[in-house]
């Protein structure tokens, strides 16, 4: 019976340890779950992969608060907020320390330090372990660490809202962590550019240029919201086409163009999206266009430059042709009638190693040329035709020569 | 414009910009150095393939000079509230060069070995690729903030492309819930000062470029290409891509958008783009004979347009933030038409759900490729395929499905795919992601796996390994040797290295070698140094 009092013992130990670190749950802790002050901090929202939940370490980096203190029965003798943080009105920054020292606690408390262990029945406590966990007259005490948070904030200007209106309602909270510290919505509800202005560095610090400084000393500063629908979350690399296309893409509020240029228009080989021998493998995503080459290649000059050098280019009398036809890549016949249907599949494919022109080998109204259609069914007449002739007459010249021939009533 | 007329350009706004010393209130840089060695196959007919290789050095740098004149920090100084004008400069520029066989190298034409940039000039950007990528002044605050002009060369990525302008851009923003912009300048392009071919518009070569000599009676007369060797001194075997002189006019672009602002959870943007250019008549500086003349059109009975639209779009987007109960929902569409091909080459819908860690996002898109409007490939017959993607992410992991239709006039074809992945902190130090890869159909199917392993050794060294393996089987129905090639494993082992010091200095490597049918055993190397510097304030 005692062992196995002593194995439960130790299973609601370590039960206590782990929901205490915050590290299963990351809800907040509760103070009377305090085994170590020296290794507690208080779960404020601990943010992890598995629970992105609560306010950015990055934002308000984790603290220590040795302390037992309650804000609810404080609030409930009546006290107000500003009774114990009286540097909330006048505070310009959001690295001022509002927490109220010694001796704005004993203005009701009777602390004696003569007398650590002092205690009156019926008044307010005085003893040091009564505020200070784990005080031990024989040992340092274990101090408050708040990190100043990566933000721009008065609460000077702030100071005609409740304090409820950013940090919740605090008459059922005991000790105030990181989860009563007010997250973007809360931000947002207010700065929607009417109210108050919303842009990013409204709140972020800025780098120079103005962008949102995202290299911050407690990590990388990366949305993880959906609240502008831009949450840089797993596989968010391979689909942030459609928000940096929206209206109100905030890209640039963080990132400078160059970033856009070093992949969309870059000069390495990204071996994240194309590793291994990516040259001899690329043909099966490139023919069904899944990803869209295109997004940071152009045809014309990376893909045909690339395939003449490679050799399953088209032009002839190179060392990989010997001046032979241009069936090598393609099987027999492909010139013919074969090839229309992948041409009009993903006419992509072929403009990645031939030149426009050589399409008009047969596909010209030339006099000597086989006069091979490559219009579409209905092409003569057509909206299409008109508009094309309207805007660029000079395509249509490069097959029919003659005035009679020009336009699409012929 | 050669590439020399740009360098010579660029010396020049650097000499007239000279000895002024200018005032501004801050600036930041960011530098980076990538080397890159590896090598690339060349497949011959006769004898064994040659491999080339790759040595690339690349240099970019990215300058930021904010608040020039400090006039906002004037602003500051006299506690002066409310807005005012603020003037700041951004550019980007990169060099690229190949030492290596690739881009260095010779070909073999007949008996004869000449350099490969003569039969391939698009390697010429390889060899001395000197871009400006963008480099602006923005004039901010102006008329009490509802004005902002940006002058220089401007990038951008909106709903309708990947665009580059030498030019002026004004945003205004009126005392209604909308913003308008108004664009005008020069579409970057292979030939402009200072540029490579990287924004231009797609299609359009130009090589084997042709000039039409006209016969004695008007549609009587020829094609024929470019006479290269009086035009081309010293490079006989040169490009016609170099010579064919519709790539060299410059292309004037317009373009207006209204976009929504401050307009509550949903927003929109109303883009109009378009890019034109002069065509070319005679070859030459002057029409040396009466008859027959040597032009880049025929224009015998005057039927060559003075100039014609290499690009004009309109297009649209939309997002909305609503939220229904736990859920929150980001509706997006966009659309893009193109006026010049009469249709609509661009179209989706989407929407990103996001419940509690979760995230749903179910699109629908659709697709014609489409061209430059010099590219005879505008006017063919050419078939739309539409798009079905749900992307899913939460508890660290990821995943995507899609489905790609291909509406053939004779029989449609599908392509598929599946990829997902997942990471944890394995322990105090190592992080593990696994990822797995399928997809078939129409292009041909792979199979793999990727798992990777990341050690914090210290707080900002990090080490990764990386060991991936693929199945590959190219679509036997397809049009190219691969029916020959049937399916094969490929394997690759990688190792990075990061160390970032003091948040403004890293330093990247990136080690690779395969297990590949044709490349086995292969070492791939990338060296990143990456300095970005912000002054102290």
């Amino acid at each position: 019976m005692r062992a196995r009092r002593a194995h439960l013992f130790v299973v609601a130990c370590v039960v206590a340890a782990v929901a205490g670190a915050g590290i299963s749950s990351g809800a907040p802790a509760s103070q009377h779950r305090l085994p170590d002050p020296n290794t507690w901090v208080p779960g404020g929202g601990a943010a992890s992969a598995t629970a992105p939940a609560g306010p950015s370490p990055v934002v308000y980096p984790p603290q220590r608060l040795p302390l037992v203190f309650s804000h609810g029965k404080h609030l409930a003798r009546g006290m107000a907020c500003t009774d114990c943080h009286a540097n909330a009105l006048t505070s310009v920054e959001s690295k001022d320390l509002l927490l109220p020292g010694e001796a704005t606690c004993a203005r009701c408390h009777a602390i004696d330090r003569a007398q650590p262990t002092k205690a009156e029945a019926g008044k307010p406590p005085t003893a040091c372990v009564a505020c200070h966990v784990g005080w031990k007259p024989d040992a340092p005490i274990d101090h408050v660490s708040l990190p100043a948070p990566s933000l721009v904030f008065s609460h000077a200007a702030h100071a005609t809202a409740s304090c409820a209106t950013c940090h919740g309602d605090l008459s059922t909270v005991d000790l105030a962590t990181r989860d009563t510290l007010p997250m973007m919505a809360t931000c947002l509800s207010c700065h929607d550019g009417k109210t108050a202005a919303k842009t990013c560095t409204t709140c972020h610090p800025a780098d120079p240029a103005g962008r949102v400084r995202t290299a911050l000393p407690d990590g990388s500063l990366v949305p993880r919201s959906a609240l502008l629908g831009d949450a840089h979350d797993p596989g968010w690399s391979r689909r942030h086409a459609a928000a940096a296309r929206a209206p109100d893409a905030t890209c640039t509020s963080c990132h400078a163009e160059s970033e856009c240029a070093d992949c969309h228009a870059g000069t390495s080989k990204p071996f994240e999206y194309h590793p291994g021998d990516y040259q001899q493998t690329h043909a099966i995503e490139a023919r069904r266009g899944v990803p869209d080459c295109t997004v940071c290649h152009r045809q014309a000059s990376f893909c045909v430059g690339c395939h003449e050098r490679s050799g399953v280019g088209a032009r002839a009398e190179t060392d990989f042709s010997s001046g032979g036809d241009d069936t090598r890549y393609h099987p027999a016949g492909w010139g013919q009638r074969a090839h229309a249907a992948a041409a009009k599949r993903n006419l992509d494919t072929c403009a990645s190693c031939h030149r426009d022109d050589f399409c008009l080998t047969c596909h010209s109204a030339e006099r000597d040329a086989p006069r091979v259609s490559p219009h579409p069914a209905g092409w003569r007449g057509s909206a299409k035709c008109k508009a094309m002739d309207k805007r660029n007459r000079r395509l249509c010249l490069r097959c029919h020569v003659t005035a009679e021939e020009v336009g699409c009533d012929f | 414009m050669s590439r020399m007329h740009g360098l010579a350009a660029l010396g020049a706004a650097a000499l007239a910009l000279h000895p002024a010393p200018a005032e501004a209130y801050s600036f930041a840089v960011r530098a980076r150095t990538v080397a890159q060695l590896y090598q690339l196959r060349g497949f011959r007919l006769i004898g064994a393939d040659v491999v080339y290789g790759r040595q690339r050095f690349t240099q970019s740098l990215a300058l930021t000079i904010d608040d020039i004149g400090g006039f906002a920090a004037q602003r500051r100084k006299l506690h002066v509230t409310g807005g005012g004008p603020r003037v700041s400069f951004d550019s980007y520029l990169r060099l690229d060069h190949d030492f290596g066989t690739w881009a260095s190298g010779q070909l073999l034409m007949g008996a004869q070995r000449v350099d490969a940039v003569d039969l391939v000039p698009e390697l010429d950007d390889a060899l001395l690729g000197l871009d400006l990528m963008y480099g602006y002044v923005t004039v901010d605050g102006l008329l009490g903030d509802r004005l902002k002009l940006v002058v220089g060369r401007q990038v951008g990525f909106d709903g309708i492309d990947m665009w580059a302008l030498d030019g002026a851009t004004a945003i205004v923003r009126p005392p209604l819930p909308v913003t308008l912009e108004l664009q005008a300048g020069l579409r970057v392009r292979d030939s402009s000062p200072v540029a490579g071919s990287r924004f231009e518009l797609d299609g359009t070569t130009g090589a084997d470029c042709e000039e039409y000599v006209e016969g004695p009676t008007p549609g009587s007369g020829h094609w024929r290409l470019i006479d290269r060797q009086t035009i081309v001194e010293n490079r006989a075997l040169a490009s016609d891509a170099q010579i064919c002189p519709q790539r060299d006019v410059r292309m004037p672009t317009i373009g207006v958008a209204v976009e929504t602002r401050d307009t509550g959870p949903v927003s929109a943007r109303l883009a109009y783009r378009r890019t034109s250019s002069s065509t070319v008549g005679v070859i030459d500086t002057v029409d040396r004979l009466a008859f027959p003349d040597v032009g880049l059109y025929p224009d015998e009975a005057g039927q060559a347009p003075s100039d014609g639209v290499n690009a004009e779009h309109v297009a649209a987007t939309v997002r909305a933030h609503l939220r229904a109960g736990p859920v929150r929902i980001a509706p997006y569409g966009w659309t893009r038409a193109s006026l010049v091909h009469h249709l609509v080459d661009r179209a989706g819908v989407g929407a990103e759900l996001r419940i509690g860690s979760h995230v749903v996002t179910p699109e629908l898109s659709y697709r014609v490729p489409t061209f430059d409007a010099d590219s005879i490939w505008s006017i063919f017959s050419v078939e739309p395929t539409t798009d079905v993607r749900v992307a899913w992410s939460g508890f660290g992991a990821d995943a995507t499905a899609w489905l790609r239709r291909y509406h053939g006039a004779d029989r449609d074809a599908n392509a598929y795919g599946l990829e997902a992945g997942a990471e944890r902190d394995v322990a105090r130090r190592w992080t593990g992601r696994l990822g797995l890869l399928a997809d078939g159909g129409y292009g041909g199917a792979r199979l793999g796996a990727k798992a990777a392993a990341r050690y914090r050794a210290v707080d900002h060294f990090t080490l990764t390994a990386t060991l991936a393996g693929w199945r590959l089987a190219p679509d036997r129905e397809g049009d190219g040797d691969d029916r020959a090639l049937g399916a094969w494993w490929e394997g690759i082992a990688q190792g990075r290295a990061t160390w970032i010091f003091d948040d403004k200095f890293a330093l990247h490597g990136v080690l690779e070698t395969s297990a590949s049918r044709y490349t086995p055993g292969e070492l791939r190397f990338l060296g990143v140094v990456d300095l970005s510097f912000e002054p102290e304030l």
